[in-house]
């Protein structure tokens, strides 16, 4: 490829319309976005504007060009990250990191302890987080699948061993906090089943979340 | 498994497009009315099939003076063989677009 800038108007071809030269601002502020490697298509979009009649077209090219910013700073950075999510970013991030794996063990308590809307509660912000932190989606998923594989653990620890908690008794943590020392540790632990299909359900969103944005990550 | 690249409706169209005429050098704007591809989603596949090698690109002189050079782009014969196969997958390799005056061939 043999870079060549377009030219500048000359003088007696004319003032530029108003809308144009609007038009060819705004894409010369897209076309400075761009990242370095990929400046000399931002000239060639910027060289298309001549071709184009009418403001409206015109503008609609312009604003084409902030798209065209957006996806090749984007790919700028995957590229400089060496994969095509955001697991370059994750593995540098370590307190990030951390915080995701409290978010897990938090999680992960509260479903054991059957406080399954206070889990969905904590799932959603950490959702949030980990996009506002860009650890979408591998931390996300692997939050999810994390949380799922100790749900599925405890689940298959209790299954068959001793009988579940009454309500009455330790069923929750308030329940376990308020009864007695011998009691709580008497009555034979947790129900496997809910936790089973909680795990299951976790671990298999988890999976699907990040088989889904490896298919639809850009390439 | 991963998605085949090159597949999206958006990408097939441009290939067609560019295989209409395979030897002639096509302009953006034009390759944007031909499929109808806004500029924001034309330019990040033109610069996807280029960085791949599958689509030659070039300046081309400014025709009168005191006018921009304009980038033009071709395929090569890997982006070719690539497009006829894309095509013939999604059916289309029969209906070529609509050929319109050649007013956009540069070489």
């Amino acid at each position: 490829m043999n870079p060549s800038p377009p030219a500048r108007r000359p003088p007696g071809t004319g003032p530029e319309p108003a809308a144009h030269r609007r038009a060819r601002a705004l894409l010369a502020c897209a076309v400075g976005r761009l990242p370095e490697d990929r400046r000399e298509w931002g000239e060639a979009m910027l060289a298309e504007l001549d071709q184009i009649t009418g403001r409206v077209r015109a503008l609609a090219w312009a604003v084409g060009g902030f798209r065209v910013a957006r996806l090749e700073r984007r790919h700028h950075r995957q590229r400089q990250q060496g994969g095509p999510l955001m697991a370059g970013r994750a593995r540098t991030t370590g307190w990030a990191a951390a915080l995701l794996w409290a978010l897990w063990a938090a999680m992960t308590t509260l479903l054991a302890f059957e406080f399954p809307t206070l889990a969905i509660l904590l799932g959603l912000a950490g959702f949030m987080l980990a996009r506002l932190l860009r650890l979408w989606p591998e931390g996300v998923a692997g939050t999810l699948v994390g949380a799922g594989m100790v749900c599925l653990l405890i689940g298959l620890l209790n299954l068959g061993g001793g009988r579940p908690c009454t309500s009455s008794t330790a069923a929750s943590l308030s329940g376990i906090l308020a009864a007695p020392a011998g009691q709580a540790s008497s009555c034979g632990g947790i129900a496997p089943l809910p936790l089973l299909a909680a795990g299951s359900l976790l671990l298999a969103a988890g999976a699907l979340l990040y088989w889904a944005s490896a298919r639809h990550a850009p390439r | 498994m991963p998605r085949q690249p090159h597949t999206s409706a958006q990408t097939v169209s441009l290939l067609q497009a560019l295989l209409a005429r395979p030897d002639q050098w096509h302009y953006g704007y034009e390759l944007g009315k031909q499929t109808g591809l806004r500029s924001g989603t034309l330019y990040p596949i033109l610069i996807r099939l280029a960085e791949q090698h599958l689509l030659e690109t070039r300046w081309e002189p400014p025709q009168r003076p005191g006018r921009p050079a304009r980038h033009t782009y071709r395929l090569t014969a890997e982006g070719r063989q690539l497009a006829r196969g894309r095509l013939a997958g999604a059916g289309t390799a029969r209906r070529p677009p609509a050929a319109r005056p050649a007013t956009e061939g540069a070489g």
